[in-house]
């Protein structure tokens, strides 16, 4: 086998792309690949790559020949590159454009015999949208696809030998459809034009500090918009918690300017993104609306959550509030912690393709494996940042993470020995030497900001009865729940016990210490999301704690290790202390 | 007649009591005839017929200063046929001892002669004599003459084992084709490359990569003859650094194939060097095996050549299929192997270190030095092709094709695949045609054995080590460049140089691959690994060795948690279960000081008794009143 020591590319035949940052030419060859190849990893000496249909696709949409891709991988190659993946590129390479959605703007009279009459375009969601159609490149093309399983019933008339009529409503299914059947369509029908919503970006908050985008949330929301071409406007933006999403999803309204509908995960989210959007955009008071349990008020700017929307007083009623969506003519929709969006969601989601779409998350991870759902129907990744670049450039605090290995009892030990397995996870999360490990890091870690996040209320309760700290759990009322978080802020508590409310969208600026006492199971987006907590630079640049505490000798050290899959592979180290009373 | 002389040094006198001792012993075995002869070679004027002063009047002749005369009328290989006798073959004519170290036999007429009663004298007759009545050629020279000569005869020079530089890049070899359109022989010359290969380090790898392979269980050999199958060739092929000898050759499919050497030796090798031993069907490591695999590889391989030349295990001439009759008739003639590889490690041993030898000059030494040796006592019995055909008596000399096929697979197969020697080959049907192909029966092969394209060889460092030559060996400096990357989310990466076949199966053992280059810390793996009996230290040392960077914590802890755990528990041997009929009974024995050493309470009604204590346990029992039915099982 021949072997480059200068290269820093390592092809895999599973279409992954190894990239040694440590070789001479690993800046060469990040540049070579970063438009066609998706970052999925990016510990400290290794980044991974993965060359998907989807960042082939883009790469071609950009106008990059397969030919260039093949060069930049063999060009950086360490090891030879496996011959099935030039061959898988150009394969898939030579698919992009092979199908397009276009507007019908003069509809050819139907192909088929008996179908004279126009198209039915009765379930279009948007009447003021001209209908579409599918084009293929070739007639064999157009026979395989009327044939094929899934993307077959979505086709309506033959109006030409390569080209259909296609239901409105089916654009985001057909799709979707056309993606799992390997032709991905190039969608160039357009959106809708929203309601028009004049905003602007302040250059000084209302608070008075000076604000400016910092240029990876100016590229973000660029990717994003694409200059308002159709091949834009639609897709996630990933960046770590603390980073400033909101920033971005500001930016993408102030390039749009029009009404906006935003789904968040929760009201504490909902009342973030209003401060944020009143401090830092032109938008008055009273163009915002909010759209929860509390208040069901629509406006220009609409703020509502997921847990709304998906209400329904039993198994078997109807979405009540799923009509929002189509109560004004959006011209944008936000869709906040999208890694949250629930199945319901999703459905509807595939009905609006129509109207301009953006994700916003910083773990796209879902346990459910549904991450390619959130591809097609809210849009590809349109700008990733590995969490320890913005950390090296001083955007988010840097992050030390220390797990804390606590032996149990004798006897609770004995106990988690004969439990079936189903809850040996609970006893081991709710070991209560534990408590002896918070009161320690509490005093080691006296006069900063602490967060206490568990998965267990008993064991949350058990904790604020010894250490005298405000718990917020799901059933702590809103108002409560605010007064305490301005408390937090503000510096009248010095830390508060969360359960897992804390988990998401919660912005406490100063916490720069966590203390993660258990969690759900193996879940890397909870990891994730929990260190995402402290994150916030630091105004004297100090580093943030992270804490896990993790029972010795029981199945939570093997749950632990899965938990910190993403944040060691996004680069950040885990240093493993044994608890010794 | 075929003199058989005990093994000597090159160069080393023979020192054996001579055949005459006198000149007029040996003139005696000669009929008056034949001395008439003789003192007409004779510049004597006198001319007796009775056989008494003819002998009385050559003896003379040659005792006086006139031997000196008689000395000078010899041609130059004449002379050196009786230096070589005087000094040392101690008094014996050994012509192809003597043809192979001065590459042609001395002038002779009588030898030469069809009838050699008729034959003319030959001056040499007056040196050499035969030691008995009725032959006219003589051989031996007498001792009181071999005193004299030494007055007069130079030493012969000694004799070496000629060294060369390199192997030939390429050798000729002449193809011929018989054209029927032309009714002509068409010779076509060919240059056939040869590949030189070094095998010290490779040795030492493949040690270690087929040692892991058996304990991985995926060796399967034959119960009956200890060989491998092809399966099991095929395993350890792949894991050879560089594979094996002619891998890489393609082989026409027009020809007899090759088959496999080194993956064959190995196998070999680990049985005869008590590394391995057969377990059902598969080969499974001994205690020394597993030991072996996390020793210095030199040491092991010494250990190896050394049991391996005491082994039973295999007779090299078994893996020449064309020599027939090694299993039936044949198999009783076969000279006792350790003797035959002794032998050639002696004269392996006179063999420079570090520099190439021509296999032909080495077979020549061999002759030359008269350290030739048997393969079989009754060569009648083994054949080619058919029996009752091409016997291989046919192939009449002290140094026949037997012995030469042996020596190469022991060169070939062994010597080099342990690394003791590099050799340089090309393959067996591009070698010249040899005494082989004279025989009959041998038309429907295109060569006698797998190793014929030995070329040369050249003794390693560890050669020398092996052979007793040096008192210690250094392996040589291996710069070892970080090659793989141990990541904090488990995941190993190679980014150096690719990973030797032992390495990568050590990888495999221990951890899950998930891609090509990506292999994943997984604990169910490692504790697999080391519940058969892998070590996992010797992993951590390897992966430490081969990582760039120390490990990170997460990789620490990975290792501490698995070796603690692959610790906690202990393997006490098999033990019975016994059921009491109530708790009462259960505790009572398992407190009884006659048989509570023997056994635990297990719940409320069950004891346990380890195999090894039953029978204590039971004459407890008896003694505390009770008795355990023996068990169906």
């Amino acid at each position: 086998m021949s072997y480059f020591p200068d290269n820093a590319l390592i092809i895999q035949s599973d279409r992954t792309v190894l990239l040694d940052v440590h070789a001479p030419k690993a800046k060469a060859a990040q540049e070579a690949i970063a438009p066609f190849a998706e970052l999925i990893k990016s510990p400290e000496h290794i980044h991974t790559y993965r060359l998907s249909p989807l960042s082939i696709w883009n790469a071609r949409a950009a106008g990059m020949p397969v030919s260039s891709m093949v060069a930049a991988l063999q060009d950086h190659a360490k090891y030879p590159m496996p011959e099935s993946i030039a061959q898988e590129i150009a394969a898939l390479g030579d698919r992009y454009g092979l199908t397009t959605l276009k507007p019908l703007n003069n509809p050819l009279k139907p192909l088929k015999p008996g179908s004279a009459e126009a198209p039915d375009f009765s379930s279009d969601l948007s009447s003021d949208l001209s209908p579409l159609m599918l084009k293929v490149a070739d007639e064999p093309l157009a026979e395989l696809l009327q044939r094929h399983e899934q993307v077959g019933p979505l086709l309506g008339d033959r109006l030409s030998p390569t080209t259909f009529a296609i239901d409105l409503g089916d654009r985001g299914r057909l799709k979707q459809a056309l993606l799992s059947a390997g032709y991905p369509a190039e969608d160039l029908a357009g959106y809708l034009t929203g309601d028009e919503l004049t905003l602007s970006l302040r250059s000084t908050t209302e608070t008075g500090e000076p604000f400016h985008l910092r240029p990876y949330q100016q590229t973000a929301a660029k990717l994003f918009y694409q200059a308002g071409q159709a091949k834009g406007g639609n897709g996630v933006i990933v960046l770590p918690c603390g980073a400033g999403k909101t920033m971005v999803g500001m930016a993408a309204m102030a390039e749009i300017q029009q009404k906006t509908l935003i789904l968040t995960s929760s009201l504490t989210s909902v009342r973030q993104w209003q401060r944020e959007l009143l401090d830092k955009t032109t938008l008055k008071k009273e163009q915002l609306a909010e759209y929860s349990g509390q208040h069901k008020a629509t406006g220009p700017v609409t703020l509502a959550t997921y847990q709304i929307l998906t209400y329904r007083a039993s198994q078997d009623d109807d979405f009540l509030h799923l009509g929002l969506f189509d109560q004004q003519a959006w011209g944008l929709i936000i869709y906040d912690e999208v890694h949250l969006l629930p199945a319901p969601i999703f459905r509807i989601t595939a009905q609006l393709q129509a109207r301009r779409r953006l994700g916003l998350t910083a773990t796209l991870i879902r346990e459910d494996g549904r991450e390619g759902d959130v591809f097609t129907l809210i849009g590809p990744k349109r700008y990733d940042v590995p969490w320890r670049e913005l950390e090296g450039e001083g955007f988010i605090a840097a992050a030390d993470c220390t797990e804390i290995r606590v032996a149990q009892t004798k006897e609770r030990q004995m106990e988690y020995a004969i439990a079936s397995r189903r809850y040996q996870f609970r006893i081991a999360a709710e070991n209560p030497v534990k408590l002896a490990v918070v009161q320690s890091l509490l005093k080691k870690e006296k006069g900063h900001r602490v967060l206490i996040i568990g998965e267990y209320i008993d064991q949350l309760k058990a904790i604020a009865q010894q250490i005298d700290l405000p718990l917020i759990t799901g059933k702590t009322s809103q108002p409560k729940r605010d007064q305490l978080y301005a408390d937090f802020r503000s510096g009248e508590v010095s830390g508060l016990i969360l359960s897992r409310v804390g988990n998401f969208a919660l912005d406490l600026p100063d916490a720069d210490v966590l203390i993660q006492v258990s969690g759900k199971y193996g879940s890397r987006q909870e990891e994730a999301q929990r260190l995402g907590r402290i994150l916030r630079p630091k105004r004297d640049g100090r580093s943030a704690q992270f804490y896990t505490l993790v029972s010795s000798r029981t199945c939570e050290e093997a749950f632990a290790q899965h938990r910190q899959l993403f944040l060691t592979e996004q680069g950040y180290r885990y240093h493993i202390q044994q608890w010794d009373a | 007649m075929k003199i058989h002389m005990a093994i000597a040094e090159p160069n080393m006198a023979i020192t054996q009591p001579s055949l005459l001792i006198t000149l007029e012993e040996g003139l005696t075995f000669h009929t008056v005839d034949r001395l008439k002869m003789l003192l007409q070679l004779l510049p004597v004027k006198e001319s007796p017929t009775r056989k008494a002063e003819i002998i009385e009047a050559i003896a003379r002749y040659i005792r006086s200063a006139n031997l000196r005369k008689l000395w000078q009328r010899l041609n130059a290989l004449q002379q050196a046929a009786v230096a070589e006798a005087v000094y040392v073959t101690g008094g014996l004519y050994l012509p192809e001892q003597f043809q192979a170290k001065y590459g042609e036999l001395p002038e002779w007429e009588s030898r030469t002669a069809r009838y050699s009663y008729r034959a003319p004298a030959s001056l040499l007759d007056l040196f050499f004599y035969p030691i008995a009545n009725y032959s006219t050629v003589g051989h031996v020279l007498p001792e009181d003459m071999r005193q004299t000569l030494k007055a007069l005869v130079k030493e012969p020079p000694s004799l070496t084992i000629q060294s060369i530089k390199q192997p030939p890049e390429s050798i000729q070899v002449e193809y011929q084709r018989y054209d029927y359109q032309q009714r002509k022989t068409i010779r076509r010359l060919e240059n056939v490359p040869v590949v030189c290969c070094a095998t010290e380090q490779a040795a030492q790898q493949d040690l270690l990569a087929v040692l892991r392979l058996v304990h991985l269980g995926k060796v399967s050999v034959s119960d009956k003859t200890l060989m491998p199958g092809k399966a099991a060739l095929n395993a350890i092929a792949p894991l050879l650094q560089g594979g094996d000898y002619y891998s890489d050759i393609e082989q026409p499919t027009d020809q007899d194939p090759i088959g496999d050497i080194k993956p064959f030796a190995w196998v070999m090798l680990l049985q005869g060097g008590g590394l391995a031993q057969l377990d059902g069907k598969k080969l499974q490591l001994t205690k020394a095996g597993q030991k072996a695999m996390s020793t210095d590889p030199a040491k092991t391989i010494q250990t190896i050549w050394k049991k391996w030349l005491k082994s039973t295990v295999l007779d090299e001439l078994r893996r020449v299929d064309i020599i027939k009759g090694q299993t039936g008739k044949g198999k009783r003639g076969l000279t006792a192997l350790s003797g035959r590889r002794q032998h050639l490690v002696s004269v392996l041993s006179q063999c420079p270190v570090k520099k190439w030898i021509d296999y032909a000059a080495l077979t020549r030494y061999i002759i030359a030095s008269g350290q030739s040796f048997s393969v079989s006592r009754s060569p009648e019995n083994l054949y080619i092709s058919e029996p009752g055909y091409g016997y291989l008596y046919d192939s009449n000399s002290s140094w026949s094709i037997l012995e030469d096929t042996y020596t190469r697979c022991f060169l070939f197969e062994y010597a080099a695949t342990l690394g003791l020697f590099d050799v340089a080959y090309v393959a067996p049907y591009d070698i010249p045609s040899n005494e082989f192909k004279q025989l009959w029966g041998t038309d429907d092969y295109d060569f006698l054995s797998r190793y014929d394209g030995l070329l040369a060889l050249r003794m390693t460092p560890l050669g020398a080590f092996c052979l007793g030559l040096a008192n210690s060996y250094t392996a040589a400096t291996v710069t070892v460049e970080s090659t793989l990357r141990v990541l904090p989310n488990l995941d190993i990466v190679m980014t150096g140089p690719p990973l030797s076949p032992a390495e990568a199966l050590m990888m495999n053992t221990f951890t899950e691959k998930t891609a090509d280059a990506v292999w994943k810390l997984n604990r169910e793996t490692a504790l697999k690994a080391a519940e058969s009996g892998h070590d996992l230290k010797e992993f951590q040392a390897f992966l430490t060795k081969a990582s760039a960077e120390a490990f990170p914590k997460t990789v620490k802890q990975f290792f501490e948690d698995c070796l603690s755990r692959s610790q906690s528990l202990q393997d006490q041997g098999i033990a019975r279960l016994i059921e009491c009929a109530d708790a009462t009974l259960a505790a009572l024995i398992a407190h009884d000081s006659r048989t509570k050493k023997y056994c635990q309470l297990a719940g409320d009604r069950h004891l346990v008794v380890l195999l090894d204590h039953e029978t204590r346990f039971r004459n407890g029992l008896r003694k505390l009143g009770y008795t355990l039915p023996l068990s169906a099982n």
